[in-house]
């Protein structure tokens, strides 16, 4: 049964509330609305931006928050720098998930090419975050609310997955601003995101994100 | 004592003979063996764990798969689901798999949650030794990084509702560890609305498993298992259109060789007893021979069937292959007698017997004494042909001293009706009367000399690989399995032993550590293993790692750790004083349970053993490399073991057999005198180096199989130059009976050698030589 996780790690990235979007099935008439509003995803090479990170746990009533910044390149991958209160690096590319622990310049490599978990961990993330339609009809029943905003809710299809990932709520308006990943418990990770830019490519990157620019042409050499 | 007294003796000895072994023999339950494995030999080093590793085959040789595939992965799903639906209750199957449980995640969360501070992953095992030996702050700090990761991180699914009770989160950390980081995740089977699938080729492939019942045979029959999968899947074919089944695993192998064999045997059979009736109506032109011929093969096969099952409790199925050589003899000694009642001057069948009787006691006593020698092969297939033919000869010999000369054989005119035709032995006779004896020695050197080249380049050598022709069907089945598997466990595998469960799981760390070295070098041999310890350590490294888990609480960094997620150290519970300990008996998730039946064979004859299999090796990686110097893990090759043993055994059988005949030649020394006795021995000699100086000019290896032909033409070849030593220079009857021996043992045996099957290829084509030879040079074994 081990071979059975993959799609439930994966998936396990992705996920919802009993927000109002999930009253509301993706239908023929919606999906060319959802993938204009996915397009905000996919517009720009590269985004880079700033998050925060809300982990809630229902049963300890206790949120653990932590912030930092993002990069999503169309081609690289994604990179999410945790600044505080724990630093920690990681790099979701196509064939492998690299853990950076930068204070020790130690590198944990993932592969995923010969690791299915991993392979469909990196897939359903660049899906959810690059807004990659087919990749999200696979694996997850749609719902979709537009308006000035939208609300794409995301319900994984497998039972097994479901049980750890409830569902994934991504909103936002010209930009992807918030994500809401719910379990099966009712614990919830919120991602706020904030200060978005767009780049043509990592070389082009200045300002604040530099310095993320710089650490992920590193991690990937 | 009257005649008709002493008739009446004769046949109810006979009969009485035959009742009690036939008896015998259905007292048992029958059980056919196709597979031959189960009847190999073990090879000396191997013999210690033989019980332990039959046990852990007979496992893994009822377990297959099917995949189920088509462009569409609802179609293949449903299909697959028709598929389950016709066997998930069928009694042949003792368990079969498709939907994969909802909650089987969830239990292996809680699982390892549980067992948190006694299983661990290396890595962690190694960060606690570190901390626990130098008081390495640092690797205590590293493994509060990795709870703070989880913690804090991005894209964790790490469940957090267990925080208070384990802050370190190594219930996470142990979870990663042994389902993410795993192995078994190699593969590219992935959950998809409830089954397991993966894509090939645009095709999407769904999995059904299934296990038989150990009382299921994989020997074909119409209404086996097999066979209505069979059925079942060409239904599902002709209800979908474009879906592809792709059938993996041993069931279906046995089953497919056996069903081969069966219809093989059935037409090379039939073909051979329709041209060896022909054969003797032609040389009798009375069909009574023929029926008592045929009373007495039936009853030779009866009672050698008997026989062997009274005494091994199962037969396989090349004793059956061998077993034809009963026939060959049994018509041999018809033969003879009906010959010399059709052609000679014998009265009655008192007489005939009288007269036939010497040629015929010697050549059945060396026949039985090379069988006889087979008997002391360690090999148990062996023995069981050398029995399987022995039983059957001597019931051959029975009837032909016992019931043919009692019966009411036609005499007078009925009898001579019709001559035999002796014009082609009488021909072949004067052919070898035209050889001065001078040039049949210059001749005979100069065939020795010819056949020496030939021998010096026979390869002696029996390699199991090259015997088996897998189906083409099967063969891509198996690739793409193996394809979508990538578990890359490799054939040659380790069997571990120990006298308690503990003592077994802390040898298989001794080995395990080996293996673990020797994957982390720049060029790894092997790419992983599968190992029950490292599943369930023994309760030693539990200790360790519970110890080490303790003074990782007792030391600063947990108090670090606990400020850094804002726990209070009243909320937190540390581990208990003694820890919750995991072995075989505890409850354990099925998904790991079912890799751990593979592995842990458990108790055989007082001992533990258990199986480590490697997992990606490379080509130069030796099992018996990693097993030296540790005593209690024997290195199982089994292919190579199989082979060596074979090609030794070979050795052995020759040898026991040259024994055999070295007894034959000193008691034809005390008949005939010591010239005379030589002449008779050269025939089937020299026929056994032009076997082996063939398969040597062609470059064919010299076989077990081949082998077995060899002591097959020295049991059987020798009566042929006995026969022309009894029978005299210019006895036509002799000569006649001899052809139509040779003839109807050469059409048995050379039809062998157009199997497909080539094992009994092999072995038939080394007969035909051996018997063509013999007949070739047993004229001049005459008077």
């Amino acid at each position: 049964m081990a071979v059975a996780l993959p799609t439930l790690w994966g998936s396990a990235l992705a996920a919802g509330s009993a927000s109002d979007v999930f009253k509301k099935p993706l239908t023929e008439a919606s999906k060319p609305a959802l993938q204009q509003s996915l397009s905000v995803l996919t517009a720009s090479p590269l985004t880079m931006g700033d998050f925060k990170q809300t982990r809630t746990i229902k049963k300890m009533n206790r949120e653990f928050v932590s912030t930092g910044s993002f990069a999503i390149d169309r081609e690289a991958g994604i990179v999410w720098d945790t600044k505080k209160p724990f630093p920690s690096f990681l790099w979701v590319g196509d064939n492998s998930i690299v853990q950076w622990d930068v204070a020790r310049d130690a590198k944990k490599t993932m592969s995923a090419k010969d690791n299915p978990v991993f392979a469909e961990f990196s897939g359903t993330i660049q899906s959810v975050f690059s807004g990659k339609f087919d990749e999200l009809a696979r694996n997850f029943d749609i719902f979709f609310v537009a308006g000035e905003s939208f609300s794409v809710g995301l319900v994984p299809k497998e039972k097994a997955v479901a049980r750890v990932i409830a569902s994934i709520v991504l909103s936002g308006r010209t930009e992807l601003e918030k994500v809401t990943i719910v379990d099966g418990e009712g614990n919830q990770v919120v991602y706020d995101f904030s200060a978005q830019a767009h780049f043509k490519d990592l070389d082009s990157v200045e300002g604040s994100f530099k310095d993320l620019a710089q650490k992920f042409k590193k991690v990937k050499k | 004592m009257r005649p008709a007294s002493k008739k009446l003796v004769s046949v109810i000895i006979w009969a009485a003979i035959h009742v009690a072994l036939i008896s015998l023999g259905l007292l048992q339950p029958w059980k056919v063996e196709s597979d031959l494995y189960s009847v190999l030999p073990d090879s000396s080093e191997f013999k210690n764990v033989s019980e332990a590793e039959k046990a852990l085959s007979a496992r893994s040789m009822r377990n297959f798969t099917v995949l189920v595939g088509h462009r569409d992965f609802a179609v293949a799903k449903s299909a697959a689901e028709a598929l389950e639906a016709s066997f998930a209750l069928d009694s042949a199957f003792a368990e079969t798999r498709l939907y994969v449980d909802d909650s089987a995640m969830q239990r292996m969360s809680d699982f390892f949650f549980e067992y948190r501070n006694v299983l661990q992953g290396k890595p962690v095992r190694d960060l606690l030794k570190a901390g626990l030996m130098a008081g390495d702050s640092s690797a205590f700090s590293a493994i509060a990084d990795m709870a703070r990761q989880k913690v804090y991180g991005a894209f964790t699914i790490a469940d957090l509702s267990h925080l208070e009770d384990d802050p370190f989160l190594l219930g996470a950390e142990s979870f990663d560890y042994f389902t993410f980081h795993s192995q078994l995740m190699g593969g590219r089977f992935t959950l998809r609305d409830g089954v397991l699938a993966a894509e090939d080729s645009s095709v999407s492939y769904v999995m059904w498993s299934a296990a038989l019942s150990p009382t299921v045979s994989t020997m074909a029959s119409d209404g086996h298992v097999l066979a209505r999968l069979d059925r079942v899947l060409d239904s599902l074919r002709q209800a979908h259109e474009g879906l592809r089944i792709e059938k993996s695993g041993v069931p279906f192998h046995s089953y497919e060789s056996s069903r081969n064999a069966q219809s093989e045997v059935a037409w090379i059979s039939g073909v051979s007893i329709v041209l060896i009736l022909l054969l003797l109506l032609w040389a009798f032109r009375t069909p009574v021979p023929i029926v008592c011929t045929l009373v007495a093969i039936g009853v030779a096969i009866c009672a050698a069937l008997s026989g062997t099952w009274a005494l091994f409790g199962s037969i396989h199925v090349f004793t059956f292959v061998f077993g034809t050589s009963v026939i060959g003899v049994s018509i041999d000694y018809a033969i003879h007698f009906f010959t010399d009642w059709k052609h000679g001057t014998s009265k009655n069948g008192l007489d005939i017997r009288r007269h036939i009787f010497k040629g015929l006691l010697l050549g059945f006593m060396t026949t039985e004494l090379s069988y006889i020698a087979l008997t002391f092969a360690d090999f148990p297939l062996l023995r069981q042909m050398a029995v399987f033919s022995i039983v059957g000869l001597a019931s051959s010999f029975a009837t032909i001293l016992l019931l043919f000369p009692n019966l009411p054989l036609p005499q007078g005119d009925a009898r001579a009706k019709s001559m035999a035709p002796t014009r082609i032995p009488a021909f072949i006779l004067d052919i070898y009367d035209r050889f001065a004896p001078r040039t049949v020695v210059v001749a005979g050197i100069v065939l020795l000399l010819a056949l020496v080249p030939g021998v010096l380049k026979l390869n002696i050598h029996t390699d199991m690989r090259a015997l088996y022709a897998m189906s083409e069907n099967l063969k891509r089945s198996e690739a793409l399995n193996a394809r979508l598997n990538n578990l890359g466990i490799s054939a040659n595998y380790f069997i571990v032993e120990g006298s308690s469960e503990q003592e077994l799981l802390q040898n298989e760390e001794a080995l395990v550590r080996r293996l673990d070295s020797a994957s982390s070098l720049e060029q790894p041999v092997l790419g992983g293993y599968l190992a029950t310890s490292a599943y369930i350590p023994s309760l030693k490294v539990q200790d360790e790692t519970f110890e080490g888990i303790r003074r990782l609480y007792a030391s600063p960094v947990f108090g670090e750790l606990l400020r850094d997620l804002n726990l209070s150290s009243d909320s937190v519970r540390v581990p208990d004083a003694s820890p919750h300990y995991l072995t075989p008996q505890s409850e354990i998730p099925d998904s790991f349970r079912s890799i751990l039946s593979m592995l842990w064979i458990g108790e055989v004859n007082g001992k533990f053993y258990s199986a480590v299999f490697p997992l990606h090796v490379a080509a130069n990686f030796e099992v018996a490399q990693f097993a030296a110097s540790l005593p209690f893990v024997y290195a199982v090759n089994k292919m190579d073991n199989v082979n060596a043993t074979l090609t030794d055994l070979s050795r052995v059988a020759l040898l026991l057999v040259a024994l055999a005949y070295l007894l034959v030649f000193v008691v034809l020394v005390l008949v005939y005198g010591f010239v005379q006795a030589l002449k008779v021995i050269r025939a089937p000699v020299i026929s056994c180096f032009f076997i082996a100086a063939v398969f040597g000019y062609c470059g064919i290896p010299f076989n077990f199989f081949a082998i077995v032909g060899v002591i097959l033409t020295l049991g059987i070849g020798i009566d042929y130059a006995l026969f022309f030593k009894e029978g005299g220079a210019r006895n036509l009857t002799t000569a006649l009976a001899v052809m139509l021996s040779a003839m109807t043992t050469l059409i048995s045996f050379g039809s062998l050698s157009f199997s497909s099957f080539v094992p009994v290829a092999t072995f038939g084509f080394s007969v035909l030589l051996g018997i063509l030879c013999c007949f070739a040079l047993s004229p001049f074994s005459r008077r």
